[in-house]
Formats: C-alpha cells, structure tokens, sequence
C-alpha cells in the first residue's frame, strides 16, 4: 500500500528539521483558558421587588407567548438568572424596566418575590432608544412592528434626522422604515394582524409604485396590490418581485400582456445535456441555446418559425 | 448526481472493518449480490456498514444543532484550498458522513471541480441566500443544495461570478461580521443535517470571507512549500488576530490548522519552507503533507466537464488520494467529526 509523507517521518529521515532558529513567522495565538469567574457583586446591583417593577413604556414587542414565557420560567428556575435586568428609577420609589421585560415576567410567572437588577440613570429618550436599539436586531421582530414602535418615539425627537442619529440609522434607513405608513388602509389592516408579511423593503417598493400612479389608474393598482399581498401570503409571489409584477399586472390589465405571477423557467435539454432554458416573465418571453447546439440555417428557420407564429396567433 | 462508489478495499478501510473480507459483502443487503465479482460501494452503503458496526439502526440521526466547519482559508490564491476542499469532503462522505460544501469562492472553482458549468445554470449561491435572510424573506435553501452523492452524503451550495457581489450590500448591515452564522443559527433545521460543512473560501480578505471565519472554530489553511506562500501568512495572522481582538469579547476564538501542500522531494525549497513551517507551528501544522501529485493536475477537464471530479474520484489508488485520505482521517480527530453524533475511533 502507498504510504502518505508526513512531518514526522521527513524529520526522522534528517530531511527537514523541527528547530530552525530564527527567522520567524507570524504566530496564532491560542485559545485562552476561561479564567475564574469574578464573583463579586458589582456595585449598582440590587434585588428588587418584582411588584415595585412596571414595563417599558416604550416596548415595541407587544406580544409574549405563554409558551415561551413558561419555557424562560422552567429555564430560570432550573439556572437561575444569567443576567440581572435593567431598571431605572422614577420619583415615586418605583422602578421602570429599560431591558429584561420577558425575564420580569418569567419571574413574575414563578411567584418569585424580588430579582436581581442594575439601576441606571436613564431619560425618556434614552429609554425609547435602549427598547427599540436593542431589538430592531432581532429576528424576531417585524419591520411593521419597529415601524409602529418608531412612530411612537418619534415625537421625543426635534427632527428626523437625530431620531435617525439617535437609533443608529441612516436617515434612508429610517425613511424605508416609514413607509408603512403611506400603505392603502386595507394593507395597515392586514399589518395589524399579520406585521410580517411584507418586509420595509417591500413597503419601500410599493410606496414607490402608488407615488408615481396617476390618480386614474390608482383604483386599478390597489386592486392588483390587494391581490399581490394574499398570492405573497400564500408564497406564490417572491416579495421582492412585487414592483415588477405590480407594472406588469397594470400593463395586462391595460393593453394585454402575459399573465403570470411570476417568473416560470423551462430547462431545454439536448439527450442528457442542458443547452438552455426556456423563460416565461411577466416581461415577456425568453429564450437562450447556447452556442454549438444548432447550425445558423436552423437558427434562421426558428427565427421565421417564431415570427410566423406571431402573425397568426398575436391578440 | 455522481456514481462513484469504491472497491472493497478501500471500502474495508473506509469502514474501519476488520473482520473476513468474505463476511464484508453481507452486512450490506442488496439483491444483486452474488452476480458481480467485485461490489461497488457507495458513500450511503459506507455509512450504513459503519452504522451497522456501531450497533445502530440505519436511519440514526444527529442532533438538529450547528456541526463542525471546515473554513479552507488562505490569503494566496492557487494554494490549493479548492482541490483540498473538495477532495476532503468527498473523502468525509465516503467515511460515511453527511456533508455539506459551500462554495465561498465567485470563481466558483469548487463548482466546476465537481462538473457543475455555473455558465449555462441557474445558480443560487450563499450570498443570495444571506442576502435574502438579511432583508427577512423567505430562504429557499433546499433548492440551493445540489446533490452529489446520493441520500445526501455530499451536496453542495455552489456559487458563480455573482457572488463577488456580496460584499456591497454585507457593506451596510449589522453586525455584519456575524451574519452568516445567524444564517445558519437560523436555519439549523437544514444544517443540523450535516455532520459537517466544508467552505471553500475566497483568497481575498474581505466581508464575505471574514463572515465565513467568524462562524468557524478554526479554519484550515493551506500553504503551498515556497516562498510567496510563507509571505501570505503575515496577511493571515493579521487578519485572524484582527478577529480574535475585536470579537474576545463575545467569546469567539478563531484557531489555525495549517496543511502543507505541494511537496517535491527533488526540490529543496519544498523542504525548506517545510522546516520553516514545522519550526514555526509544532503545534498547529498537520502531520500529513500533501505531495506535488500529477492525479491533482488531472481533476478538471476542460471540454467534457461534466467528467470533471477530485482525484479521490478519478484516480482513488494514487499517492494523491492516498494523502488525501490520510489526511481527511486527522481532519475527523482535529474537528472532531462524527456520525450520527457518535464519536468516531
């Protein structure tokens, strides 16, 4: 059997050596070992009565699952809590969560009598920010959801652009954000009840769409949006899709065109090989053989097939 | 899909069998057994013999939860990151494991080791699937997994020029550096799958290839024996310690496996950058060092590419699968690889 080369044997053979001295490369450095965990109590932290404790007012996130609270609930008992949460202090001896309202909760949820918390100095400003900074993030929020909890903070701030400055955003970031709200009713009630279908990318897109509709055809475009939003619900449209399909369903529905939601390919095949596809779009129809599989005569007579087609059967 | 199945030899060795070669064909019950002199053994019959060895019942699975990484990562281009990587992780699949390879490279060179012409398909590569998780749609990422090897022992998200686009839009999003573990942390319904994922990773040191880095625990860098080659690690360590320096806080740690590849006994330079490696990194340098090796030279054809394939494939008794294959059995005990969460011996 063949043998591998390796290190090994090449410095048992005298072939190459362990220990040149000098001449160095970069090093790696390693993995440091966990040093021993610092078990002092840092100085702002306190226990604190779970009854003397109210939420952020600010909390976009208005939902919280039973399940999931239980599921945190049987976690903390069984660890115990990793991370104090954070409170700031109001004028009346009561205290006012900044971060930690699902971990209050679960505590509440336990019948437990006090948890541990860091008590910051914190404005309204700075609250509103914190709530929403800490999850426009997370995956598990909508942009509906930072839409809507935007708009209620907005009022803090003098202008757009330091509420921009403020959540950490370019001012186009925080304007594609905003473009919930130019949505036609029908979709804010729709948002209501189902905040993700359509992502602000999507809200920017179509914001676009009815800005640049003459006021005739505007009837007209919120028919096919109604229509675009349940085929996106029911994943027959690709989201991204819906500036092209929205002028494409106008254009049909005006002058007649091709119906179809969205792109449809058909692989063409030679035997086993795949020579090219066949494209149907909302655009129009596509069609691309790559080069060597038929001669230019053949490609002529296709060319003259195609148009005759056309003659006969155009509507 | 790719029929390529081993001989009994390899077959024993893949298995770690150790009993009478007449006994070997029975743990595999297939109908036609007795009418072919020599079986062909698949990377689906290799795992299903291991899991039968291992007293487990064929269809044990792993827990749904992220598997190890190999990150082939070098800051020089023609190292050989893609023929290591692939001829690696088709090794890992005919040990038996389920695998999975990302193409992380636009000039999708792993793509067209395994006969893929990125040119005329309709290609949906892992920047368009972060991309999409990014802006919250949905991720179709079982129609960007391509089969290779049957029963999903070896498949593959390939890539294509687009993907060089990436860095544009990665440019602006959060926490960019840990996107595409969030991706993966995200879907690891489908990635839990795999008892490994190799990534074939771009020369360039940019977005894209620092993302990869920042979800793997130690990438595996390749190093050609010259002089260019032991120069490019300087932008290595810079680049790793740059990520170690500005994530320690988070936990993250990223180490270096380093595989030497191209070795000429006639050269000395070849041992001369070997000694210099070997002095330089006693600890993390693999023992196994891949030879300058003709059966490497022969992998891609250039007008029948569809019979394109790494050498593993092509030529399985050459010294060039050989060290291939030894080295993919360290690669098992260095990312500690298993089946079915089973820690292999």
């Amino acid at each position: 059997m063949k043998k591998s080369i390796k290190v090994s044997g090449l410095v048992e053979s005298g072939a190459i050596s362990r220990d040149r001295p000098g001449e160095t490369l970069p090093k790696f450095e390693k993995r440091q070992q966990f040093s021993v965990e610092d078990d002092r109590q840092p100085e702002n932290q306190f226990l604190i009565s779970v009854e003397k404790i109210s939420p952020n007012p600010y909390q976009p996130r208005t939902v919280f699952p039973a399940k999931e609270m239980e599921e945190l609930a049987v976690s903390i008992n069984e660890i115990g809590l990793i991370q104090p949460i954070t409170v700031r202090m109001l004028e009346d001896a009561r205290f006012q969560i900044v971060a930690g309202e699902r971990r209050w909760r679960a505590y509440k949820l336990l019948g437990k009598d006090s948890i541990p918390s860091t008590i910051i100095d914190c404005n309204d400003e700075d609250m509103a920010i914190m709530a929403i900074s800490e999850n426009v993030d997370r995956t598990d929020l909508s942009d509906y959801e930072i839409c809507k909890a935007i708009r209620k903070i907005e009022t803090l701030f003098p202008n757009r652009t330091r509420l921009a400055k403020a959540l950490g955003m370019i001012r186009e970031h925080l304007y594609r954000y905003l473009a919930f709200e130019a949505m036609p009713t029908f979709l804010i009630e729709r948002l209501d009840t189902n905040p993700s279908i359509i992502s602000k990318f999507t809200a920017g897109e179509i914001k676009r769409i009815l800005n640049a509709t003459e006021s005739d055809d505007l009837e007209m475009v919120e028919g096919i949006l109604k229509d675009a939003i349940d085929l996106i619900e029911a994943g027959q449209l690709d989201q991204t899709k819906i500036a092209s399909h929205l002028l494409a369903s106008l254009k049909t529905k005006k002058n007649g065109g091709i119906a179809c939601a969205s792109k449809e390919i058909f692989p063409i095949h030679n035997g086993k090989n795949h020579v090219g596809f066949f494209q149907i779009s909302p655009n129009g129809v596509t069609a691309k053989i790559i080069a060597g599989v038929i001669s230019r005569e053949n490609c002529i007579a296709l060319q003259k097939l195609v148009s005759d087609f056309i003659n006969e059967n155009s509507t | 899909m790719r029929p390529f199945g081993v001989r009994s030899k390899l077959a024993h060795e893949f298995t770690g069998f150790t009993g009478k070669p007449k006994d070997f064909r029975f743990l595999i019950d297939r109908e036609k057994q007795s009418t072919q002199y020599h079986n062909i053994y698949y990377a689906d019959d290799i795992r299903y013999i291991r899991l039968k060895l291992m007293n487990l019942p064929p269809d044990a699975d792993r827990k749904r939860r992220i598997p190890p990484i190999i990150n082939c990562r070098m800051s020089k281009g023609g190292v050989g990151k893609t023929v290591i990587c692939g001829n690696v992780a088709a090794t890992l699949a005919m040990f038996g494991h389920r695998v999975l390879m990302i193409d992380g490279d636009p000039q999708a060179s792993l793509t067209g080791l395994f006969g893929i012409n990125w040119a005329n398909e309709n290609i949906n590569h892992i920047g368009e699937l972060m991309y999409r998780f990014h802006r919250k749609e949905s991720v179709y990422i079982e129609t960007a997994i391509r089969p290779i090897y049957n029963n999903h022992m070896l498949d593959l998200i390939a890539s294509d020029i687009t993907l060089a686009n990436t860095d544009t839009w990665l440019m602006g999003s959060t926490n960019r550096e840990f996107l595409f573990k969030k991706f993966l942390d995200a879907n690891v319904d489908v990635f839990g799958r795999y008892d490994v994922i190799v990534i074939d990773s771009a020369p360039s040191t940019n977005l894209l290839t620092n993302a990869f880095m920042c979800a793997s625990q130690k990438i595996l860098a390749v190093v050609w024996l010259d002089g260019q080659s032991l120069k490019a690690m300087q932008v290595l360590a810079s680049n790793v310690a740059e990520l170690n320096s500005a994530f320690s806080e988070l936990g993250f740690h990223l180490d270096v496996h380093i595989v030497a590849n191209g070795y000429h006994p006639s050269y000395s330079s070849c041992k001369d950058a070997l000694t210099t490696l070997a002095s330089n990194y006693p600890d993390q340098l693999s023992d196994i060092v891949i030879p300058h090796a003709s059966s490497f030279m022969r992998q891609v054809e250039l007008y029948k590419e569809e019979q394109s394939g790494p050498a593993i494939e092509r030529e399985p008794n050459s010294t060039a699968a050989r060290a291939v294959i030894d080295l993919t059995k360290s690669l098992v005990k260095e990312y500690d690889i298993r089946i079915a969460d089973q820690p292999v011996i």
